[in-house]
């Protein structure tokens, strides 16, 4: 009675059939909401509490340096991943959530301001990486630039020029706190997640008019 | 240091922190790297971000509540599957098979539209609920109803971009469009509920006999049958979709 032939194009069918009028889901506001930013140096993803809560995350998905892209952490899915870690899963993409940092972002890179006003929490980042970047925010203004080994100096622990340099690395609010301006103690630009190229850019935009 | 932030912003940094409540204390406790207070949060798996999961599956909950709900409540029953999902995902045990977790939320949530819609007393003068279509309308032009119903949840209405939410993942917007097959739809949810769930879940979300099996609490020889009794049955109405109507009731 039944043809094999018509049921498995059948089955394929019902693979392949798409569902009528069902849109994605929608949800209220999550724990994390997340966007995506493009920048003149770079593409960032950046997450905050809820939807307006603080900024937590603001990390580089297209890196141009390479030692960068080898660790792996280059992708969408890997910064969720990594916010994941410290936050719980529950994370949702909430493009029209970002309007403020995304001005404030935009307004940073024309130069148009130099502060940022958006409210930052360091969730992702360790107890020794919160008191590196909280010294950095204190003590090199925009504009300015400072060595690891200063940095360290600062923080009580003249030796730990390096362990600066990891701390700095693993910034999650790239930009917002100003990890760029943290140069080699020959003035070498050594390393950054947005690639060389952007510490660069962005180095130059702050000593305009200086 | 404990708190190095109020150095920074003393105003806006904690204030916005605290008042997000239980879920911010993480950072006031630097030395403890997640979690403070869910100790037992170590041991668990570790849960993929959850958009991860909406852009990989939203897709296939879709076509299966597509083929499960009653009339008119595909919609529905597809958001219902997912703010369920949101709500129980961080105390999920394990992420081994996440989107057989996601469709057996689907096919409930399914289930309880049908008896939902059984309880409903009567189909003319009750009530109107706007989020559902109306018992009476029993057509298979279902797409109205599924807006209305979609746009009945006010503090849902404010979700991610569409376009974007089918991105990354996978490059469904296009896929959605193109496939779409209306006489497979219809034919599909006029089969009986059982042969309907077995046949879903075999070749709309591609499980395996034993998985249908467990989703219909039978043995896979049963959802064997039921699955080729229904291909069977699809099968001919597709072929003459008017001529079956009598053979429901068998």
């Amino acid at each position: 009675m039944t043809h094999p032939t018509d049921l498995a194009a059948l089955a394929a069918r019902l693979r392949a059939a798409a569902p009528p009028a069902v849109a994605p889901p929608t949800f209220p506001t999550p724990q994390i909401g997340y966007a995506v930013h493009d920048t003149s140096v770079g593409r960032l993803l950046v997450a905050r509490r809820g939807d307006d809560g603080p900024v937590i995350a603001s990390l580089y998905l297209q890196p141009t340096d390479e030692a960068y892209s080898a660790a792996g952490t280059s992708t969408e899915e890997a910064a969720l991943i990594r916010i994941a870690r410290s936050t719980g899963p529950r994370i949702l993409r909430r493009p029209a959530a970002f309007d403020d940092v995304r001005r404030e972002l935009d307004s940073y890179l024309t130069g148009a301001s130099r502060e940022f006003t958006v409210p930052l929490e360091l969730t992702l980042a360790t107890a020794y990486q919160r008191v590196v970047l909280q010294t950095l925010r204190r003590r090199v203004p925009y504009g300015a630039r400072a060595s690891y080994g200063a940095l360290a100096a600062w923080t009580d622990r003249p030796k730990a020029a390096r362990a600066v340099g990891t701390a700095l690395g693993a910034n999650p609010l790239c930009i917002l706190l100003p990890c760029h301006r943290v140069v080699g103690a020959s003035g070498a630009l050594t390393g950054y997640a947005g690639g060389l190229a952007a510490k660069e850019q962005l180095l130059a935009l702050e000593s305009r008019d200086r | 240091m404990l708190d190095p932030w109020p150095e920074i912003h003393p105003n806006r940094a904690t204030a916005g922190n605290r008042e997000a409540g239980s879920e911010c204390k993480a950072s006031h406790y630097p030395n403890a790297p997640s979690h403070p207070n869910r100790p037992g949060r170590s041991i668990s798996v570790s849960l993929p971000p959850f958009q991860m999961l909406v852009d990989a599956h939203w897709h296939d909950v879709a076509r299966l509540a597509a083929a499960l709900a009653p009339p008119g409540e595909a919609q529905d029953v597809s958001q219902q599957a997912w703010t369920q999902a949101y709500a129980a995902y961080p105390r999920l045990r394990a992420a081994d098979n996440l989107r057989s977790w996601l469709l057996t939320i689907t096919h409930r949530a399914a289930m309880d539209a049908h008896r939902a819609r059984a309880r409903r007393p009567s189909p003319v003068g009750t009530l109107s609920e706007p989020a559902a279509a109306t018992p009476l309308d029993h057509t298979d032009h279902t797409d109205h109803a599924a807006h209305t119903a979609h746009g009945a949840h006010p503090h849902l209405a404010t979700g991610p971009d569409p376009a974007l939410s089918a991105g990354s993942a996978l490059s469904a917007g296009s896929a959605l469009s193109a496939h779409a097959d209306p006489a497979l739809w219809a034919a599909v949810a006029a089969l009986p509920i059982r042969q309907r769930t077995a046949l879903a879940l075999r070749y709309i979300c591609d499980l395996d006999h034993a998985t249908v099996a467990d989703h219909l609490d039978t043995t896979p020889a049963a959802s064997r049958r039921l699955v080729s009794d229904a291909l069977a049955a699809l099968r001919v109405r597709l072929a003459d979709p008017s001529a079956l109507a009598a053979e429901d009731d068998s």
